[in-house]
């Protein structure tokens, strides 16, 4: 595996932690809108890591594909600014509900907004991840578009999977529905996305994203019956999607206008990642041991 | 407007939003952590009451500066590509540490606020270390960025100017990096000791505090006074030696803010005055003093702005943020000083209404001297974003979306400052924690 391999593997498995607990926040989200009150607890200040591995992710690709910087800050910057917008509204909304307000129960008028920033957050960023796979921006084609919406399926179902892991088979019924939706669009998307950018993209990540759905779609129909609980699969392919389709990619960084070759600069950083989460992974293993084992722990 | 300016307005705004949370974020931890494990191995289990009280602040600035970060990073990236570009290559790492930090603090906080009943006190108080700790790494890692801006190395040029032969090491460890991490990790506890002594004196000044919580506040106060007080000392000592370091490495960045026109020796300090153009107009001068503060002697020789060209000076509006940072010190170092003075002999109007107002206003201005700090530093290298290497001009983006965006973050900090505010007042009950017996 080449350097700038590596590189890539680094940046899409980065921003798939992202993805993952943009979900669950997206899930946690949903509950507090069903009006379980319980689900306010779930909100710590350790949903700001989400935003270190956004960090994390955004800054190695600028700076390790730092060719490509100046070409992703004309064509992103709007998409990009207006998700920046997004955040500090927010920060602003998670200030007055949780450290301001005292309600029992939240009032819809600052639960809404809530809601709809903390979906349209990650979905802002996911559509730099479209401009790249497709060389547009979202709105200017199908296939972006069909993007953006599989993107806010697959958030919304492995939220819904995750946080009602522990309910009732009966009560994972919409985390299904969603699960299944964004499984069909990731098998059904796969021939547009070839037939836009066909020369383009690698034909195998894709098969795999096809293979996924497949045997999604087959355990959710198994699930049914026998009740099996999906959401470790379904975090699974939340993990996968961002790295296949990146792979997909290769060897361009934005389809059919920059290489990955092109655009590659310093290693350094990738280094320092590498090197850094060997050191601190002992910590960070302990640190999220320590913080689940508090969480599901009662209150004395 | 053009995109320039509008870039250079939007990452100001940014940056001066950022960095009263970054004082607090880095501050309030390590106070937490040296009143917590005061309160343990002295045995007074109010102190630990009290940490905890300010650890509920802490979270709460937390939310708004973790954004206020992220923010930054990604305007760095998107507003500045061409020098995101250029850094990356040669501090890039420095990047991905302050990141790391950044994570082991979130996660660690997160565990230290669900922990307070539940761990062991040592147990939590080496926690709220590793978090302290780790605030502090995370300032160390971003400033060793800022350094290497002042003074770059560990690099070289090739002829399309892009960095080759690159040596980490020696970028990250720059020579501005020990004198700038010094003076701005002290100042930064230095204002957040002053704001926690001005919140007290600021309870004490309402009269709403039953006499028990008065005590306690008037003995936490003097604690938080002479702890600001070595810390001032320590800011202005760091702060001597930067003025000598800039004398040496950035002279022309002394120079602007000193209003020093003219290479020359026994060069005098101005104190106050008005900028007009490029010249400090109607200040007291006081003969051969700036000579002795940066060279060590009276008729040392100072550089001044002539020996550059005029394209490459700083503005001279650097006096003024100087002047303000210098005089704020000065001014907080003194009022510490004589609370302690007056405690020591036990005289009662250090605690009149009129002295708690100026400790108030101590906090309110430390805040400012630590952004006052940080306007001489990014001011005193215009016009270059990398000194010597990059200019501003040519590291700013292409895309005119930048302009539209100058005017909608103003607003949102605001919006989110007042809201930290209101939430700071709404969630904190330091009198409470004062309040209750054991």
């Amino acid at each position: 595996m080449s350097i700038i391999d590596a590189s890539v593997l680094l940046i899409s498995a980065l921003f798939s932690i992202y993805a993952l607990a943009s979900a669950v926040e997206y899930g946690i989200v949903f509950k507090m809108l069903g009006r379980d009150q319980a689900s306010r607890k779930l909100f710590t200040p350790l949903w700001e890591i989400t935003n270190v591995f956004l960090v994390f992710g955004f800054t190695g690709l600028a700076i390790l594909f730092n060719g490509a910087l100046t070409h992703l800050s004309h064509a992103l910057m709007g998409t990009l600014g207006a998700a920046i917008v997004l955040m500090l509204i927010r920060s602003c909304l998670v200030l007055s509900i949780f450290y301001i307000r005292n309600d029992d129960i939240i009032p819809s008028w600052l639960l809404w907004p809530f809601a709809l920033v903390t979906f349209l957050v990650p979905l802002s960023f996911s559509s730099a991840g479209v401009y790249l796979l497709t060389g547009q921006l979202f709105w200017r084609s199908v296939v972006g578009a069909t993007l953006i919406v599989g993107a806010t399926a697959g958030l919304a179902a492995v939220g819904l999977l995750v946080v009602n892991r522990k309910q009732k088979l009966k009560d994972q019924f919409a985390g299904q529905l969603t699960f299944i939706v964004w499984l069909l669009i990731l098998g059904c998307i796969l021939p547009l996305l070839v037939q836009h950018v066909s020369n383009n993209l690698q034909q195998w990540p894709l098969a795999v994203l096809v293979g996924l759905s497949t045997v999604g779609l087959g355990l959710v129909l198994a699930g049914l019956r026998r009740g099996i609980r999906l959401w470790q699969y379904a975090a699974l392919v939340c993990l996968m999607v961002p790295i296949l389709l990146a792979w997909a990619d290769r060897p361009y960084l934005v389809s059919g206008q920059l290489t990955l070759s092109a655009s590659y600069g310093a290693q350094t950083y990738g280094t320092a990642i590498v090197i850094g989460l060997i050191v601190m992974l002992p910590l960070i293993i302990l640190g999220g041991w320590l913080f689940i084992v508090l969480f599901n722990s009662p209150k004395d | 407007m053009d995109v320039v300016t509008a870039g250079r307005s939007l990452i100001a705004d940014t940056l001066a939003f950022h960095l009263f949370f970054v004082l607090f974020g880095v501050g309030l931890p390590v106070l937490i952590a040296g009143l917590e494990g005061y309160s343990i191995f002295k045995k007074r289990p109010y102190g630990r009451q009290v940490a905890r009280s300010w650890s509920r602040a802490l979270v709460i600035l937390f939310i708004a500066g973790a954004v206020s970060g992220t923010i930054v990073s990604l305007q760095f990236n998107l507003i500045w590509p061409t020098f995101t570009s250029f850094a990356g290559k040669v501090v890039g790492v420095s990047f991905a540490l302050e990141g790391f930090a950044f994570l082991i603090e979130a996660l660690f906080l997160s565990i230290y606020m669900l922990s307070w009943d539940r761990f062991k006190p040592i147990w939590h108080w080496l926690i709220g270390c590793l978090v302290a700790l780790s605030a502090l790494a995370s300032a160390f890692f971003i400033t060793t960025v800022n350094a290497w801006m002042n003074t770059p190395q560990g690099f070289n040029l090739d002829a399309h100017g892009n960095p080759i032969d690159i040596n980490t090491r020696q970028a990250v460890f720059s020579p501005a990096a020990k004198t700038e991490i010094s003076h701005s990790i002290l100042a930064y506890l230095f204002a957040a000791t002053l704001a926690l002594l001005a919140v007290y004196a600021w309870m004490l000044w309402r009269r709403k505090m039953t006499s028990a919580a008065k005590t306690r506040a008037k003995k936490l106060m003097v604690g938080l006074a002479a702890v600001a007080l070595i810390l001032g000392l320590a800011v202005g000592f760091a702060g001597d030696q930067s003025g000598k370091f800039d004398a040496r490495y950035e002279p022309y960045k002394l120079a602007a803010a000193e209003g020093l026109q003219q290479t020359q020796t026994g060069a005098p300090l101005l104190i106050g005055g008005i900028v007009q153009g490029n010249q400090v107009k109607h200040a007291v001068k006081i003969p051969k003093l700036l000579s002795f503060l940066a060279t060590g002697h009276f008729n040392g020789t100072v550089e001044g702005l002539d020996s550059t060209q005029a394209q490459n000076r700083p503005p001279a509006t650097v006096h003024y943020f100087f002047d303000a940072m210098v005089s704020i010190g000065i001014f907080t170092v003194l009022v510490t000083l004589v609370y302690l003075l007056g405690r020591w002999h036990r005289a009662d109007w250090v605690h009149s209404r009129w002295f708690l107002a100026l400790l108030v206003l101590c906090g309110i201005l430390g805040i400012f001297a630590a952004e006052f700090g940080w306007m001489v530093t990014e001011f005193g290298r215009q016009p270059f974003v990398i000194r010597g290497v990059m200019r501003v001009s040519a590291a700013v983006t292409h895309s005119k979306a930048v302009i539209g965006f100058g005017e909608i973050f103003p607003v949102l900090y605001l919006i989110l400052f007042s809201l930290t505010i209101i939430g700071l007042r709404r969630g904190v009950k330091l009198q409470e924690a004062l309040d209750e017996h054991h």
